[in-house]
């Protein structure tokens, strides 16, 4: 464990799904030398297979104290980093139309990072879906960390973010396979691995993460899980609406999420007639996300909400609002 | 109401100058719009249009469905290349300048809109002068002299002058300039201040149909509503009923919803909503945000219509009915309504197999109503453009 943590929540009843963080990211960081492929921020559809495709039950973390290792998963999982043939269908005129293209060939893409956006589940028309936006958990016992047999892979005392020592990495992809959330990424450029950053040289130069700091939702808080006057303090430790992701796999995720009010749209019933108060996201499935507590979290925000709506204050809206960049972000 | 009756209906309208015709256009300048890739029926539109006029150009600063089709493409500035003005004056209170990032150097021989307006219109002006013909009359704008109702005058001997308002707007941001200095609506604000601001409070003479608060929202006819004024319409009040022949004879004498006609062939209804991200075919071939799609055109079908077509999500599709078809690939999506297919709009056709786009199967049907003519306050002046019946196609799909 690092002397202090730096963490993030993200309130998924805010999140639109515009994929801003994914570009800001992409452009800050992924779009070169061999990094086209990964996105260290994603935005994925839940339920869906998500990105890379199926890594939830891909394999990784912990049972008991032993690090499990998954698969290598093909590149098609996470979709190919395609180009298009605007030279030749414009100006060279050898080609009809513009297409995906891979290593010169066309390709009728498979899967990608957002592939399945907006399918979700259930029955028309009482189908539902909610944006899971995902970075690298810099988790408290990392399995990544743990699955490393070069010790290229350390966590920060100063802050707790997760890196990989590229001069120490040999590309053994063991940390690929151990990571249970498939945040840790191979670059075939280089042969060595790769992943989020929290945007360390951000922080360091006083800015905040680039997927934060361009997030449309305001959906995202940072700051230090020990700042009890914090957001990220407040709505881990004392609210309790803010929960890991898959706490299940054991590595202490420090990336914690607000699930979705799971009652809001209410369904129809047989006859077309509105059911309030019933659930649309089945509790049940946000339980196999966010772990038992799913359900307490979400009665808190709800009833502060309703709070709210009567016209009484609540601190835990206030918050979630996040009025200013100096409200959310606390570094 | 029969084709022929349609036919006959327009050809009334134009005879007794109820609405206006301009004849067939001989030369087209297209400006800020991807028509081509845009506007429905698309095979049979584009055909139509190219056949018909002798010159096509087109202002562009990106490849699209238009440019590829034109003459001659003017090189032009992207939106962030060159000064303007924007926001909805009138329902808001603020309004962006843009402003292009100091020591900036066109691409090419890129210019600006006005620019290149100015430059035509200086052509003109010199060929007008030496060929001797100093003004034209347009007969399809009239104005009102001393009762008589006479066409406009095309003074084309000053055409240039007139433009630059005698030489003082001769670049993009000297009409940026020129707005804020002159607008009523943009003061006080002074250009040096707007430019560093980055955007202008507007006052209060920007309300559009009611005042513009600086501390209250807009909300529309508040003279109307609060000092009893009258509505420009007929009767004064807001109107919905309209007596017109054409309208009784549709029933539609009020505002009257309708089944589509759906023949059992074609059963899908087809749905193309906006994109949620993009502004309509600006960076819809973009691959960085084609990568967070699914790199080619998709459509949306339900679950239950795609088991009973043998689709699987992924599998390429081709859509069609008697007005045209095209491929796309199908996504699988419990969110959509059995009997419709929902595809975001604004695909490029060279985005497609065959080069078909989207709108290719849309007819695009004018309702008749749009045909009727002038009554009371139906004015059907220079911006008409008439109503398209919306969704008014359905199509089949099939796996391909």
């Amino acid at each position: 464990m690092s002397k202090r943590q730096i963490a993030m929540v993200m309130d998924l009843n805010k999140c639109i799904g515009c994929q801003t963080c994914t570009i800001a990211c992409k452009t800050q960081w992924t779009n070169r030398h061999g990094r086209e492929y990964m996105y260290w921020n994603n935005v994925e559809t839940k339920p869906g297979k998500g990105y890379p495709k199926d890594w939830e039950v891909a394999g990784g973390g912990f049972k008991g104290k032993l690090v499990q290792q998954s698969r290598v998963l093909p590149k098609e999982d996470y979709g190919l980093p395609w180009e298009y043939n605007f030279s030749e269908t414009f100006f060279e005129g050898t080609d009809e139309y513009i297409s995906p293209h891979y290593m010169g060939k066309e390709v009728w893409p498979s899967w990608g990072s957002n592939w399945d956006e907006d399918q979700g589940g259930g029955v028309f028309p009482n189908s539902y879906y909610f944006y899971l936006p995902r970075i690298c958990n810099h988790c408290t016992k990392p399995a990544c960390l743990a699955a490393c047999p070069r010790k290229a892979i350390y966590k920060r005392d100063e802050d707790g973010i997760v890196l990989v020592n590229q001069s120490k990495c040999r590309g053994y992809r063991e940390c690929v396979m151990a990571c249970p959330y498939k945040k840790v990424y191979f670059n075939p450029m280089i042969n060595k691995s790769e992943k989020c950053i929290f945007c360390y040289p951000r922080l360091e130069a006083g800015k905040i993460n680039a997927c934060a700091a361009q997030c449309v939702g305001r959906i995202r808080f940072v700051g230090w899980k020990d700042d009890k006057d914090g957001p990220v303090y407040k709505l881990i430790e004392k609210w309790k609406v803010a929960l890991p992701l898959h706490p299940e796999f054991g590595t202490g995720p420090n990336v914690y999420y607000v699930p979705p009010i799971n009652t809001t749209p209410p369904p129809f019933d047989k006859e077309g007639m509105i059911t309030e108060g019933k659930e649309r996201i089945p509790l049940a499935y946000l339980e196999s996300l966010f772990g038992p507590y799913v359900k307490d979290a979400i009665a808190v925000v709800a009833g502060e909400i309703e709070k709210r709506r009567k016209g009484q204050k609540s601190e835990l809206t206030e918050i979630l609002i996040g009025y200013t960049s100096k409200d959310r972000f606390r570094i | 109401m029969g084709v022929e009756e349609v036919i006959q209906l327009a050809e009334k309208g134009v005879r007794e100058k109820k609405f206006q015709y301009f004849g067939k256009p001989r030369v087209m300048i297209l400006f800020g719009d991807n028509m081509f890739r845009r506007n429905k029926s698309s095979e049979h539109y584009k055909k139509k249009i190219l056949d018909e006029t002798e010159l096509y150009i087109n202002v562009n600063y990106r490849m699209d469905s238009s440019a590829e089709l034109a003459d001659y493409v003017l090189p032009g500035q992207s939106h962030y290349e060159g000064w303007d003005i924007r926001g909805d004056i009138g329902y808001h209170r603020f309004a962006n300048l843009v402003v292009p990032p100091p020591g900036l150097k066109p691409v090419g021989e890129a210019k600006s809109e006005w620019e290149i307006c100015r430059l035509l219109s200086e052509k003109i002006e010199a060929l007008a002068n030496s060929r001797g013909v100093p003004s034209i009359t347009d007969p399809e704008f009239t104005v009102k002299k001393e009762d008589k109702t006479e066409p406009v005058t095309r003074d084309l001997s000053t055409l240039h002058k007139d433009f630059t308002l005698e030489g003082k707007l001769q670049t993009d941001k000297d009409v940026v300039r020129w707005l804020l200095d002159n607008v009523p609506a943009f003061k006080p604000w002074k250009f040096e201040d707007a430019v560093e601001r980055g955007f202008i409070v507007l006052n209060n003479e920007a309300g559009f149909t009611s005042p513009l608060y600086n501390d209250k929202p807009y909300h529309s006819f508040e003279d109307q509503v609060y000092l009893k004024r009258p509505y420009p319409t007929l009767s004064g009040r807001q109107q919905f009923y309209i007596d017109h022949e054409v309208f009784l004879k549709l029933n539609a004498a009020v505002p009257t919803a309708r089944e589509a006609m759906h023949p059992s062939r074609f059963p899908f209804r087809f749905y193309s909503p906006h994109p949620r991200w993009g502004i309509h075919s600006n960076w819809r071939s973009n691959k960085y945000m084609q990568r967070l799609q699914r790199g080619v055109p998709y459509l949306s079908i339900s679950v239950p219509d795609a088991k009973k077509h043998s689709i699987r999500d992924g599998d390429r599709v081709r859509i069609w009915n008697d007005v045209g078809e095209f491929y796309a690939m199908a996504k699988v999506s419990p969110n959509i309504m059995p009997g419709t297919i929902a595809m975001d709009h604004a695909w490029e056709p060279y985005q497609f197999k065959k080069r078909k786009g989207m709108d290719t199967p849309v007819a695009g049907l004018i309702s008749p109503l749009e045909l009727a003519g002038g009554w009371g306050h139906l004015e059907f002046g220079p911006k008409w453009d008439g109503n398209q019946l919306a969704y008014e196609s359905s199509v089949q799909i099939e796996k391909a």
